[in-house]
């Protein structure tokens, strides 16, 4: 009788485990974004981005600005190349509504949370204040390669709190 | 970032306002002059679409003549036009309530909670969705546009610049104590305190 797991027990049995691990992940993963329900030019703007991120040939840790006045479709471009190019990431994050998180009571240190959620999948290490969040969120962070998109993102507070420098982040992020 | 292009203008609109890729025949004309005067922006023509699906030609021209009179730049008072163009009052209550308080949660609790207010929320928001003024995602969250939650908020606020105890809903905790602190609260202001935790001043 063929045994599919056959072909795997050939190989190397930490080769083969990895392979399994990579897999059921990969099925697992269904935090693609919602991106919109009739994408209209979507398609274009996010292959232009993604030539500008230029992410095959760089191990640098690129930074990238979106700027244009409201409604005219950050979010909407900013989802789709979350969605198009994270799974070569080793770890990702879409914070959403930046600014209106960071003006509420505890919002500061709950985006700081959020991102050491969703990049270290971590819930055992509570932040206390936005500077030990600093600290704590450079150092997890250095060693991986991770997507991080922040949206609405006002003033220079919030971009220094949660992407401190491009020293946070492992090559290539 | 730029804005769109006339012809995926036009095709956005037209998914809006026809539900297909291009306008019908009888409206093609106006459809542009509803664009271009869209300012090519992809959240106005949602907006716009969505209100202009299914309505007389008449009821367009009177939408175009509204637009032609507001500044390009001036996006919010195009969108306006859209909850001005909100049936009944229960409808308007049950946006500026959305975007004040309920941005991020289930529509169902949403639903249960308006309608602790006798405000037909399972029609109503199905009516905001249909108009993309509200947005629900596939985890049946409530969303909305910040242009548009700032809209909703501002239609608050300038009814009462000044006088906080006077506004119909206060989102900021910051105002919440202030007021509170007053014991001015009127009768019919609505506080809703999600998360919200007194500090120990």
């Amino acid at each position: 009788m063929h045994n599919p797991l056959l072909g795997f027990l050939n190989r190397n049995e930490n080769e083969a485990i990895k392979d399994i691990v990579a897999k059921v992940t990969c099925l697992l993963d269904k935090t693609d974004l919602f991106v919109a329900n009739n994408p209209v030019g979507v398609e274009t703007r996010v292959r232009d981005i993604i030539q500008l991120l230029d992410i095959q040939k760089s191990n640098d840790v690129l930074l990238l600005g979106m700027w244009g006045m409201g409604g005219i479709g950050k979010t909407t471009i900013a989802k789709a190349i979350y969605n198009k190019i994270g799974r070569n990431f080793e770890a990702r994050s879409f914070l959403a509504n930046t600014r209106e998180v960071w003006e509420k009571n505890v919002g500061q240190v709950s985006l700081q949370q959020q991102l050491l959620f969703d990049i270290c999948k971590e819930t055992t290490t509570k932040i206390q204040s936005i500077e030990a969040g600093k600290i704590i969120l450079k150092d997890r962070l250095c060693g991986k390669r991770v997507l991080l998109v922040l949206d609405d993102v006002s003033a220079l507070d919030q971009f220094n709190a949660l992407c401190g420098s491009r020293q946070w982040f492992g090559a290539g992020s | 970032m730029k804005e769109m292009d006339e012809s995926e203008s036009i095709e956005l609109f037209s998914w809006h306002a026809f539900k297909q890729a291009r306008p019908k025949e009888d409206f093609a004309g106006i459809s542009c002059n509803v664009v271009e005067y869209s300012g090519q922006l992809p959240l106005a023509l949602e907006v716009l679409g969505s209100y202009l699906f299914d309505r007389g030609i008449i009821e367009w021209k009177c939408v175009l003549e509204k637009l032609k009179r507001i500044p390009n730049d001036q996006v919010q008072k195009k969108l306006k036009i859209s909850y001005e163009g909100l049936n009944d009052d229960t409808e308007k209550e049950i946006f500026l309530d959305i975007s004040c308080f309920f941005i991020g949660m289930d529509r169902n609790d949403v639903i249960h909670i308006l309608n602790g207010s006798e405000l037909f929320a399972e029609i109503g928001v199905s009516v905001l969705v249909e108009r993309s003024l509200v947005t629900v995602n596939d985890r049946n969250r409530l969303g909305m546009h910040d242009l548009l939650r700032d809209m909703g908020r501002e239609i608050i606020r300038e009814k009462s610049p000044k006088e906080l105890e006077e506004r119909s809903r206060l989102w900021f905790n910051k105002d919440v104590v202030d007021v509170l602190s007053e014991q001015t609260v009127r009768k019919h202001m609505l506080i809703f305190c999600s998360g919200f935790k007194l500090s120990k001043a």
